[in-house]
């Protein structure tokens, strides 16, 4: 029997399922559009350019590297850097979903292009290393977008929310840490291969010698780091369905 | 002091930033996308950016009392951030360790 189709032409069982990888740390997303929220309007924002920022942004790292700068009047050339220099490991996952995703058509591409986020990417892949990996086009389109459509949700709630009681929360680190918790609970799950292992390794120790570089140049560093241990210590073939690599 | 003019004009060059950067391998002909090997090893950079925007916060009790053990338990962190990725590791599934570390971070006190 044909798998029901959500809207747009996706089978809404792999869009559950997307939904379902992301699951309870939604919360930690929530928790940190929170935070993100009220800083937009400690920032200087007025409540309706916090809510332009918020649904058409769509990205906290540039949203956060570029709040000071506006809070600061610095030039617009030096707040759209800044957000780019935040942004540079969306270019590594852009070669990941186009390479994933190359057989659905350019404006769905260019949709999931948008939507990518940290936390949906590593959800989807992290599912895609086990034995109920999606296996058709389709059905990989159908629980990416499912799992950032979660994530897109609990963050723009969360930055609304942030917007609207700003005079009412204080500047919290603790509820900040739960997003922060939010994110690691999404790495232990996929710690299952050696080279998963390593790259996270790399990472942590690349990052925190190098915490205080600007705009988050430090992450990037981390993040090519981790990279170049899976390319010496990664599979040879692909992992996927009936695809896996060695697991720890 | 920006103008709000000037400030909707950065709030556009950040959505003009932010599609760009996710969708260049997109726009860009398949024969310059990443293949293979490092195709396979771009597939790590989720994890690797996720523990790398995380280590530093998690790290802060660490770092700011200077290696003291007991000040680090007492911060509640970076126990907390362990313990969420070893129960999330265990259970195979992100809520039981985001559980756990949020219990272990409000039992400790965390920041404050």
């Amino acid at each position: 029997m044909a798998e029901p189709e959500a809207r747009g032409g996706l089978p809404r069982g792999p869009f559950l399922e997307g939904m379902r990888l992301i699951g309870s740390t939604v919360a930690g997303t929530f928790a940190w559009g929170v935070i993100t929220g009220v800083a937009m309007v400690k920032g200087g924002l007025s409540p309706m350019q916090a809510a332009g920022m918020l649904v058409l942004v769509f990205s906290g790292t540039a949203q956060l590297a570029a709040l000071p700068l506006i809070g600061a009047g610095a030039s617009l050339a030096a707040i759209w850097a800044a957000a780019l220099l935040a942004n540079l490991r969306f270019l590594a996952y852009s070669a990941v979903v186009a390479g994933e995703f190359h057989g659905q058509s350019t404006g769905r591409r260019l949709l999931m292009g948008w939507m990518t986020t940290d936390t949906g990417l590593a959800a989807y892949l992290a599912g895609q290393q086990g034995p109920a990996a999606a296996r058709t086009d389709a059905q990989r389109a159908a629980r990416f977008l499912g799992a950032n459509t979660l994530v897109y949700a609990g963050w723009t709630i969360g930055t609304a929310v942030g917007v609207a009681a700003a005079g009412w929360i204080p500047d919290s680190p603790r509820l900040g840490f739960v997003g922060v918790l939010a994110i690691l609970a999404l790495v232990g799950p996929m710690l299952s291969t050696r080279s998963m292992v390593a790259a996270a390794a790399a990472a942590a120790l690349v990052v925190l010698p190098l915490r205080d570089w600007p705009y988050h140049l430090g992450t990037f560093a981390a993040i090519a780091a981790g990279v170049a241990c899976a390319l010496v210590l990664g599979p040879r073939r692909p992992t996927g369905p009936g695809r896996r690599e060695s697991r720890c | 002091m920006l103008t709000d003019l000037q400030i909707w004009l950065a709030i556009l060059g950040l959505v003009v930033v932010v599609f760009a950067t996710r969708n260049v391998f997109m726009v860009l002909p398949s024969s310059v996308r990443p293949r293979g090997g490092f195709e396979r090893a771009l597939r790590h950079a989720p994890v690797a950016a996720l523990v790398a925007l995380t280590v530093p916060p998690a790290a802060g009790g660490l770092l700011e009392a200077g290696w003291d053990p007991a000040a680090v338990w007492h911060d509640g962190r970076m126990p907390a951030a362990l313990v969420t990725v070893a129960v999330s590791r265990l259970a195979g599934s992100p809520f039981p360790g985001l559980a756990a570390g949020v219990a272990l971070l409000l039992t400790l006190g965390g920041t404050a």
